[in-house]
C-alpha cells in the first residue's frame, strides 16, 4: 500500500513540470479566453468595459468573420481531398519494395523538416510573379498565358497558399501510412493473392480497411489543425489580399495584437475552439460507428 | 527501499532542475552583479527594433557610455526583430512588465499606451531638449501638450525614387505634375518597363499613394477635418484619391501581381535595382537599405517630390514623412523613470548620436541638419525636408491601431479594384464613426 503511495508520488513528481505547463500554457487559457471575450479590453488597461455577448453578437455579423470562417472549411476540405490521398500513396510507394526507393523516402520527407517561416518565404519568391521561379517556368515553356500574380489576385491566393500547405504536410500522413503498412500481415496480402485477388482488390479489401485506425488519427490531425491553421497564410498573404486567404486564426492574430481587440480576438479564440473541439468529437464518433458496423 | 529513495531523490532533482531552468534567466545576471558592486546596482531594460539597422550600434555604444558615466546602472539593450516587436510589447504592458526604456513610432499607437496610463510624461526633458532638436520632431509623440517620448531615428519623408539611366534611356524628363507621371509612365510600358514597383501585400506601401494624392488634392487640413469630425473621409477629394489611384491600375503601372508581394523581402525593390521598374514611391530609408543591397545602382537613383496634381488644392512641397521615425518613451511601470529619462536627455541625440547618424545615411532631426549632410540625394532629401510647408505623418501611425489598419485593408482593396473609389470612402468614414463612438 505504501510502496503504491509512493509510487504514485514519484509518478507525479515526475509528471509534475510537464503537467504544470500543460496546465498553465495549455488548459487556463481557455477559460480565460472566454472570460476576454466578454470584456470590450484592448489588452493594456484594466479589463473594466464588460459588455456581456456583444463581442459575438459583433462577430456573427461580422462579414470578414464568416470570409475567414468558409475559407477555413475550404481549407479543412480541400487537405482531407489533397493530403491524406497523396499521403497514402507516397506511403504505398515508399513501403512497396521497389528499388532505390531510400532516397526518395528522404526526399520526400524534407518538407516536414523546414520550419513554416522557412517555407513560407521560400514560396513566395517562388510564385513571385515578374521573376519568380513558378511563372519563369510557365514563359519558357510557352504557357505566358498562365503566369500570374499567384498570391496577389484574390481568386488565386487561397489556392496558391494551400498548395503549399499541401506540400508541407503530406509526408506527414505519408510517414503515418507507411507506419500502419509496415505492420500490416505479409500473410493477408499473401493470402489474397493465393485467392487470386488483383492488385488493386488486394488493396480495397485488404489493405484499406487495416488502414482504418490511420485514416482516422490522419483524419482528425488534418481537420484539428486546418481549423486552427495560421503559419503560411500568415507569412505568404497575411490573409490578404482583401481577407481573400483570411483564416479564423489570422484574424484572430490580427484583432487581438495588431488593432489591440484583445477582447474581440478572444470571442474568435472561442469558436475556434468550440469548433474544433466539436469537430473532433464528431469525426471520432463517425470512426468508431464505422468500425463498429463492419464488425471487426 | 533503496529504489524507492533513488526514485524520489530523481524526481526531486527534475523538479528542482526544472525549476531553475526557468528561474535562470533572470537569477544569472542578478548574481554577476552582485559579485561586482558593492553599492546598489540598479538595472534599467532598453527595447528597440534595430535588429539588422547600423542604428543598433550607436544605441549600443550610447548605452555603454551611460553605464560608464553612472557605474551603479546596468542598461541592458535587447533589439527585437520588428513584427515580432509589436506583439511582444504590447503582451509586456499588458503583463505590467514593460521595459524601462521602450521604442515606438508615436502617433496613434503610443496613444493607446498613454491611455491606459503606461507612458510617462517628459515634457520638461523634451523643452530642453526643444534648444537643439527640431520642434517639428516631437509632434508625433505629443498629445494635449504633453511630450511622452524623444526621436532618435533620422528625418524620413516618402519621395519618388527614379532610376536615372532607365529614363535617360528612353529620352524621359522625371515626371512633375501627375499628368507628366502619366505620360513618363506610358513610355516606359511601351518600353517593357514597369512604370511605378510596388509591393503591397504589405499594405503602407500602398498608403503612400493614397496620402500623397489625397495631400495633393484636397491639402494637408482634408485628413486632420476629417479625423477631427469638422470634415470627413467621404470629402470629394478622398473619392478622387480612389479614382487616381485606380487609374494607375487600370493603366497597369505596378508590377503583375503586386498586392501579393512582399516589400520586407524586396520584391518590389529588386524590380528597381534590376531596371525592370523605372520609378517607386518609397521613403528615404530605401537607401538604407540600396546602399547593402545593391551598392552599384546608388548612383542612379534620383529623388522627386511626389508629383502635383494639376488643380489640387495641396502645396507640392507638402511631404508625407516622420519628422523623427523612432522614438523612445519612458513606461510608467518602471522603478528607475528619472534615470530612464536622464539616458533620453543626455544620451539620445548627443553630438556623437547626431555625428553617427550624418555618417551613416540618416538625417537627424536637429536644427539645421541639411548643412552637416555631404550625401547628395539624402541633401536632396534633407533640404525637401526643411521647405516642406507640412509634414503629414503617416496614417497608419497617426490614427488609433484599429482605424489604422483599417484604413490600410481598404486602401489595398482601392488597388485590387475590390472597392469602388466611393466605396472605399464610405468604410473609412463608417470606420471612424463606429470608433468614435465607442470611446
Amino acid at each position: 500500500m505504501t510502496t503504491r503511495t509512493s509510487n504514485m508520488a514519484a509518478g507525479f513528481a515526475f509528471v509534475a513540470p510537464a503537467l504544470l505547463i500543460y496546465l498553465f500554457y495549455f488548459m487556463l487559457p481557455i477559460p480565460l479566453s472566454a472570460l476576454y471575450s466578454l470584456f470590450k479590453w484592448d489588452g493594456i488597461s484594466p479589463m473594466t468595459n464588460f459588455r456581456g455577448l456583444n463581442n459575438y453578437i459583433r462577430l456573427f455579423g461580422d462579414s470578414v468573420f464568416w470570409i475567414s470562417f468558409f475559407n477555413n472549411v475550404k481549407l479543412v476540405i480541400l487537405s482531407l481531398v489533397i493530403q491524406l490521398p497523396m499521403g497514402l500513396l507516397l506511403g504505398l510507394l515508399v513501403s512497396s519494395r521497389l528499388r532505390g526507393l531510400g532516397a526518395y523516402k528522404l526526399l520526400f520527407f524534407v518538407p516536414m523538416t523546414i520550419s513554416a517561416v522557412a517555407i513560407g518565404i521560400t514560396w513566395k519568391f517562388i510564385y513571385e510573379p515578374n521573376f519568380g521561379l513558378l511563372n519563369t517556368l510557365l514563359i519558357k515553356i510557352g504557357l505566358e498565358n498562365l503566369a500570374l500574380g499567384w498570391l496577389g489576385e484574390p481568386g488565386l491566393a487561397m489556392g496558391a497558399v494551400i498548395a503549399t500547405i499541401s506540400w508541407q504536410y503530406i509526408p506527414l500522413y505519408m510517414v503515418i501510412f507507411a507506419a500502419a503498412l509496415s505492420g500490416i500481415p505479409r500473410e493477408l496480402t499473401e493470402a489474397a493473392y493465393i485467392d487470386g485477388a488483383s492488385g488493386l482488390q488486394t488493396f480495397l479489401h485488404v489493405t484499406l480497411p487495416l488502414l482504418r485506425g490511420s485514416i482516422r488519427t490522419a483524419s482528425i490531425l488534418s481537420i484539428t489543425g486546418s481549423l486552427k491553421y495560421f503559419a503560411l497564410i500568415f507569412v505568404m498573404t497575411e490573409g490578404g489580399p482583401n481577407y481573400a486567404s483570411e483564416l479564423m486564426a489570422t484574424y484572430m492574430y490580427k484583432q487581438a495584437f495588431t488593432t489591440f481587440r484583445m477582447g474581440y480576438g478572444s470571442a474568435i479564440a472561442v469558436i475556434m475552439f468550440v469548433l474544433s473541439f466539436w469537430v473532433t468529437i464528431l469525426a471520432l464518433r463517425i470512426g468508431k460507428q464505422s468500425e463498429g458496423l463492419s464488425g471487426t | 527501499m533503496n529504489k524507492r529513495l533513488l526514485k524520489g531523490a530523481l524526481a526531486c532533482l527534475l523538479m528542482f532542475t526544472t525549476f531553475f531552468a526557468f528561474a535562470g534567466g533572470g537569477q544569472e545576471a542578478g548574481e554577476a552583479s552582485a559579485a561586482q558592486g558593492k553599492e546598489e546596482k540598479v538595472e534599467l531594460v532598453l527595447w528597440d527594433v534595430q535588429t539588422s539597422n547600423i542604428l543598433r550600434e550607436i544605441v549600443d555604444s550610447s548605452a555603454q557610455r551611460f553605464m560608464e558615466d553612472y557605474p551603479n546602472v546596468v542598461l541592458d539593450v535587447v533589439h527585437i526583430q520588428n513584427d515580432a516587436y509589436k506583439t511582444k510589447l504590447k503582451v509586456a504592458m499588458g503583463a505590467g512588465t514593460p521595459p524601462d526604456i521602450f521604442h515606438n513610432w508615436g502617433g496613434g499607437t503610443l496613444k493607446a499606451y498613454i491611455d491606459s496610463n503606461n507612458v510617462h510624461p517628459i515634457t520638461e526633458t523634451a523643452e530642453r531638449l526643444k534648444g537643439t532638436n527640431m520642434e517639428a520632431s516631437f509632434d508625433p509623440v505629443t498629445f494635449d501638450n504633453t511630450v511622452y517620448g524623444v526621436p532618435y531615428g533620422g528625418l524620413n519623408g516618402v519621395f519618388l525614387w527614379y532610376r536615372k539611366d532607365v529614363l535617360a534611356r528612353h529620352n524621359l524628363q522625371p515626371p512633375k505634375t501627375w499628368d507628366e507621371l502619366i505620360q513618363v509612365g506610358e513610355a516606359l510600358k511601351r518600353n517593357g518597363i514597369i512604370p511605378l514597383a510596388l509591393a503591397n501585400k504589405t499594405k503602407w506601401t500602398g498608403s503612400m499613394y493614397y496620402m500623397y494624392i489625397a495631400d495633393r488634392i484636397g491639402g494637408n487640413q482634408m485628413f486632420a477635418n476629417a479625423y477631427a469630425g469638422t470634415g470627413s473621409f467621404e470629402d470629394p477629394g478622398y473619392i478622387r484619391t480612389g479614382q487616381l489611384i485606380q487609374e494607375l491600375v487600370r493603366k497597369d503601372f505596378f508590377p503583375k501581381g503586386f498586392n501579393g508581394m512582399d516589400y520586407d523581402t524586396g520584391q518590389s525593390r529588386n524590380l528597381l535595382y534590376t531596371g525592370k521598374a523605372g520609378m517607386m514611391l518609397m521613403g528615404a530609408w530605401i537607401l538604407g537599405a540600396a546602399a547593402s543591397e545593391a551598392p552599384e545602382v546608388l548612383e542612379n537613383i534620383g529623388i522627386l517630390p511626389f508629383p502635383a496634381i494639376e488643380g489640387g488644392k495641396g502645396d507640392p512641397s507638402n511631404l508625407i514623412g516622420s519628422p523623427g521615425q523612432n522614438y523612445f518613451s519612458v513606461s510608467q511601470a518602471s522603478k528607475n523613470k528619472e534615470l530612464a529619462t536622464i539616458f533620453l536627455r543626455d544620451y539620445v541625440m548627443s553630438d556623437e548620436w547626431v555625428q553617427f547618424m550624418v555618417e551613416n545615411g540618416y538625417v537627424p532631426p536637429v536644427k539645421g541638419a541639411a548643412a552637416m549632410i555631404s550625401d547628395p540625394l539624402l541633401k536632396e532629401a534633407a533640404n525637401y525636408f526643411e521647405a516642406a510647408n507640412a509634414v503629414q505623418l503617416y496614417y497608419d501611425q497617426y490614427l488609433p491601431p484599429e482605424l489604422g489598419e483599417m484604413h490600410k485593408d481598404v486602401t489595398q482593396a482601392i488597388f485590387g479594384l475590390a472597392v469602388s473609389p466611393e466605396e472605399a470612402a464610405r468604410q473609412h468614414q463608417k470606420a471612424l464613426e463606429e470608433y468614435m463612438a465607442d470611446q
